[in-house]
């Protein structure tokens, strides 16, 4: 079968062919064997597609989901109250030669720099109802991020100098890791 | 982020209204009662997690900004779901590469293998369960390249025109024609082979 | 005059950018440790490597600290790798570059943090929070070169 006469099958299943084109290629269906299981499995794909998208839930919390949407609509919307268009372009046509030197010198510094202590706690983001405590532990060198529930009122609790009474003996199984 | 209860009583009508006036509340709650669709039909063009989240929550800050061109022609969720393709197709053709698509285009002018096939059992799906229908067809979605799934999902899932596919996919409505032939018939061809696979 | 002055001056910026970020992949290591006062007779687990133990014993209460698993991974720039500590438990780690990533830490299927540090070997980056029974999990994070010494497994103490 010719694709062109494929193409108009489909068309005239999907509605698409105006009036009268549309009842020569329904006669040609009703004629022809070839074009009529054609359009049978066509109609079959149709069918067993309509209403049977695979239902896909979003793995993200409300909050957690929204504050992101926030503040990007909040950093879209305290840059475009910036100065201006024709002054910024007036400003940066100047200054753009300069930023680049400026830009170069920086690099040159950053490369000849002795090792500084990383700094830790940059952007971050944690879900709603949980709150996030970071800090760095001076005498181990490690970066601690602490997740906790907002209504956990535990601390991340210190090396105590006694130690612990003994617990005990308890079968722990697999300490699956619950994140609350 | 504190919730508000009331706002989830009010029509989509009237929580855009307010949020057309800059109340954030009212776009707070239109977000979390459409996202999960939202975020669907992003996954479903884009087959990827990360990049479906990515593109969902840029289209909700688009509809933000847009909410003043909003005039009501259309559901709201129909709106931001237009939104929300727009942005899934601009980053497909960002992905796309020029090797990969001549070889599509010569097997979409001759239609590919499936041009040739004969036509499978008009019934592949004939007997299934719907959650198992739902799987066979996702999983055969999967398997088609991006461009086709693409066709499909927009003529199939979202009911819209060849003209409007055309349009949004920047091609030739006979390329769409094409693809959509193309889709469908590798679709059957697969879910026959599934059912096969699952009657062995 | 001044369009060459930019050309020239972008052209050297960019090869200094391209000399300062590291190209290669970032290898990480992840482990993840329970921490609990119950006795080494009562824990199937074996106990977590010297370096590491010995921090969180610094930092935190509980007596010991259990190895459950770890995992490894090679991450080109730009691009994440997943690493399932456990059932309901991942981190997803993208290589940002000059030794920065982007943690995500995912639990039942959410993602409950996101955030951007620094992972200079052989500095840890710990992720923690309270586990059930008074006990805690911890996930130590660092990035690997080829002089870091693997964390010493305390066999038979």
């Amino acid at each position: 079968m010719k694709q062109d006469l494929e193409l108009k099958l489909q068309a005239w299943l999907d509605g698409e062919l105006p009036t009268a084109e549309a009842r020569a290629i329904g006669r040609e269906v009703a004629a022809d064997a070839e074009a009529g299981r054609l359009v049978a499995e066509l109609q079959a794909v149709k069918s067993a597609l309509a209403g049977n998208e695979m239902p896909v839930v979003l793995p993200e919390s409300r909050e957690f989901y929204w504050s992101k949407i926030q503040r990007q609509i909040e950093r879209e919307t305290a840059a475009q109250r910036g100065t201006p268009a024709r002054r910024v372009a007036r400003w940066r046509y100047w200054l753009s030669p300069l930023a680049g030197f400026a830009a170069l010198a920086c690099m040159m510094i950053m490369a000849t720099r002795p090792d500084v202590a990383p700094s830790f706690d940059e952007i971050s983001s944690t879900a709603e109802g949980m709150e996030a405590v970071t800090f760095h532990d001076q005498s181990t060198g490690v970066t601690v991020v602490w997740l906790a529930d907002s209504s956990d009122q535990s601390q991340p609790a210190q090396a105590p100098d006694a130690a612990a009474p003994p617990t005990t003996s308890q079968d722990s199984g697999d300490p699956d890791v619950e994140m609350e | 982020m504190a919730t508000h209860p009331d706002q989830s009583e009010r029509s989509d009508v009237d929580l855009v209204r307010a949020a057309q006036k800059g109340g954030m509340a009212a776009f707070e709650e239109l977000v979390a009662r459409h996202r999960d669709k939202i975020y669907a039909r992003a996954y479903s063009m884009v087959r990827n997690e990360d990049e479906a989240l990515d593109l969902s929550q840029e289209a909700w800050v688009k509809g933000w900004q847009r909410l003043a061109q909003f005039q009501g022609d259309s559901s709201f969720v129909t709106w931001m779901t237009r939104i929300v393709i727009n942005l899934c197709l601009d980053q497909l053709r960002k992905q796309k590469r020029q090797r990969a698509e001549s070889i599509e285009m010569l097997e979409e002018e001759s239609g590919g293998v499936e041009r040739y096939m004969p036509t499978s059992n008009p019934n592949p799906t004939a007997g299934l369960e719907r959650t198992e229908l739902r799987k066979r067809i996702d999983r055969a979605l999967g398997q088609l390249s991006q461009e086709h799934r693409t066709v499909l999902v927009l003529h199939e899932f979202e009911e819209l025109e060849y003209k409007e596919i055309a349009k949004r996919m920047d091609c030739s409505i006979g390329t769409v024609m094409s693809r959509l032939f193309y889709a469908r018939r590798r679709m059957a061809s697969l879910l026959a082979s599934l059912k096969r696979e699952n009657a062995e | 005059m001044r369009r060459l002055c930019n050309v020239l001056l972008a052209g050297m910026a960019y090869s200094l950018l391209t000399l300062s970020v590291h190209a290669s992949d970032l290898k990480v290591e992840a482990w993840l440790i329970w921490g609990a006062n119950d006795g080494r007779e009562t824990v199937k687990f074996e106990p977590a490597g010297q370096d590491l133990a010995d921090k969180l014993h610094r930092m935190f209460k509980w007596q010991n600290y259990y190895e459950i698993t770890n995992k490894t991974a090679s991450i080109p720039i730009y691009q994440s790798r997943d690493l399932r500590m456990s059932a309901q438990c991942t981190i997803r780690v993208k290589n940002l570059g000059s030794s920065r990533v982007e943690v995500s830490c995912i639990g039942k299927g959410k993602q409950v943090h996101k955030g951007d540090y620094t992972l200079e070997p052989p500095k840890w980056l710990v992720l923690g929070g309270n586990g059930t029974n008074n006990t805690a999990w911890f996930i130590g994070l660092r990035a690997v070169d080829k002089n870091t010494a693997p964390p010493v497994v305390a066999r038979g103490n």
